[in-house]
């Protein structure tokens, strides 16, 4: 007979009493096949959902913000600003450097008493240098991409109402409101100097969708991105929690999406890598349950 | 297909026949002698992005017709008469588009989108993935610090504006891709 006690050792591992596993305990000498993944895969996961409630470590914000930084770079809109984890991010950078700067500062007495210690000590500070140059270079690609899609949507981004799902201090930071309100009066203004002051008065608006060719540009929702199906908001919630979660018939675990156009359901399984429209796609990768790649 | 889409701006100025419906005092400059009105049934050339907008709007209502009728009717140009559409079912790869219309697939955009035109579409479809995979061998093949090669030069002389651009993205991401793989 087959006893099945992973769940058994994955409490013992995970060393916390409180938490009573109904879910895993029953019925596991039913599925003997594919038992192991799955017990596993919950331990892991659970494990994940009880480390949210402690403040978010630095080597997850970075992995956080790698994950923002790719899909702001693959999706066609300008996607909500993640102030949270840029404001933790700035802080760090802030203290990483200053803590550099104190680091080096005891090189200099170091070098004066032992040169041979202080050659030895030079790798951690070098690397500590590399590593912020690196977080630096994926905030700036970062907030320099964003800044990009404001002024190519700008018109677009003053016409969005109020009633909007994300109101727009929601989607920008306070830098890029006001980046984009200054840059939006500086283009006016040159337009309207050169040009449009000898139109007649009907034909001044820039913002006029009414004729021939609308002359506000939304983002294009309809073209198509590479999405890879990562599961449940990174691995950080249970999967039985997630209602549009569903498993086929071979066990596969996918989320059933539909085409508006072609009146087709499709099967995104997880882990999978799909070439998809953005607007089918778009509610799983803003609940963080597929990334843009 | 934006506002300030250049390549949209160039594609809205290609010249379509049109059949005025009704006679219009003073447009005579639109067939070359202004001042003159402009009589019914008589032909003109006119920029698409014009044509468009007076193929939609309705000059007067006839009165034993209900449905309005509009100032000018497109006429088909050459571009998509059936000798043309024959012409890209035989052999899509070999048809010289460029020499069609260097925005030709743009016009062919909005062609089909004015008259709902499925079976245009469908031919377009087949064209544009047979091409597409030409495209795609002829920016793979070149070798990745050298002109191109003769016999491709042929081929992407008959490219329209759209295909050159696609042409150019996946030739510049092979080369860039070759040349971090080779020298890093």
């Amino acid at each position: 007979m087959d006893i099945d006690i992973d769940d058994i050792l994955a409490e013992l591992d995970r060393d916390t009493t409180a938490v009573d596993q109904t879910l895993t305990s029953q019925g596991n000498d039913t599925t003997v096949v594919g038992s192991d993944a799955v017990g596993d895969l919950v331990a892991k996961q659970q494990a994940a959902a009880a480390q949210t409630a402690a403040p978010p470590s630095p080597v997850q914000d970075f992995n956080d913000l790698l994950v923002a930084w790719r899909n702001e770079r693959m999706c066609p809109e300008i996607l909500a600003y993640p102030h949270l984890l840029m404001a933790r991010t700035l802080r760090r950078v802030q203290q990483q450097m200053e803590h550099i700067e104190c680091v080096s500062m005891g090189f200099y007495e170091d070098e004066t008493r032992d040169a041979a210690s202080a050659v030895a000590n030079k790798l951690p500070l070098l690397c500590m240098e590399a590593d912020l140059e690196r977080l630096k270079f994926v905030v700036r690609s970062y907030i320099r991409c964003r800044l990009s899609k404001v002024d190519k949507f700008s018109l677009y981004l003053r016409q969005l109402d109020t009633q909007q799902p994300v109101p727009l201090t929601e989607l920008l930071s306070s830098k890029e409101l006001e980046y984009h309100e200054r840059h939006f009066t500086i283009l006016l203004k040159l337009l309207n100097s050169t040009i449009l002051k000898h139109m007649p008065p009907e034909l001044q608006a820039i913002d006029d969708n009414e004729g021939s060719v609308p002359m506000v540009e939304g983002p294009d929702l309809a073209s198509f991105v590479f999405v890879r199906v990562t599961g449940p908001d990174l691995g950080r919630s249970a999967p039985d929690t997630d209602p549009t979660l569903e498993i086929n018939d071979e066990g596969v675990r996918f989320y059933p999406v539909y085409i508006q156009e072609l009146r087709e359901e499709v099967e995104l399984t997880v882990d999978g890598i799909y070439v998809m429209r953005y607007n089918v796609v778009q509610e799983l990768v803003q609940a963080r349950k597929a990334i843009l790649i | 297909m934006s506002y300030y889409d250049i390549d949209d701006i160039l594609a809205d100025s290609t010249k379509v026949p049109c059949k005025f419906n009704c006679s219009v005092p003073g447009l005579g400059y639109l067939e070359g002698n202004a001042g003159h009105p402009i009589k019914k049934d008589s032909k003109a050339e006119l920029p698409l992005w014009l044509a468009r907008i007076l193929a939609i709007i309705g000059a007067e209502t006839v009165e034993n017709e209900e449905e309005e009728l509009p100032f000018v009717e497109l006429m088909v140009p050459d571009l998509f008469s059936s000798r043309v559409l024959n012409a890209i079912k035989s052999s899509p790869t070999s048809l010289d588009v460029h020499s069609l219309s260097a925005h030709f697939y743009e016009l062919a955009i909005k062609w089909a989108t004015l008259f709902s035109d499925r079976r245009l579409v469908n031919v377009l479809n087949t064209m544009m993935i047979e091409r597409a995979q030409e495209v795609n061998n002829h920016a793979l093949s070149i070798p990745a610090d050298s002109a191109p090669a003769l016999q491709s030069g042929t081929f992407l002389l008959t490219l329209d504006e759209f295909e050159k651009r696609i042409f150019r993205d996946s030739h510049t991401s092979y080369k860039d891709m070759k040349s971090w793989m080779l020298r890093k």
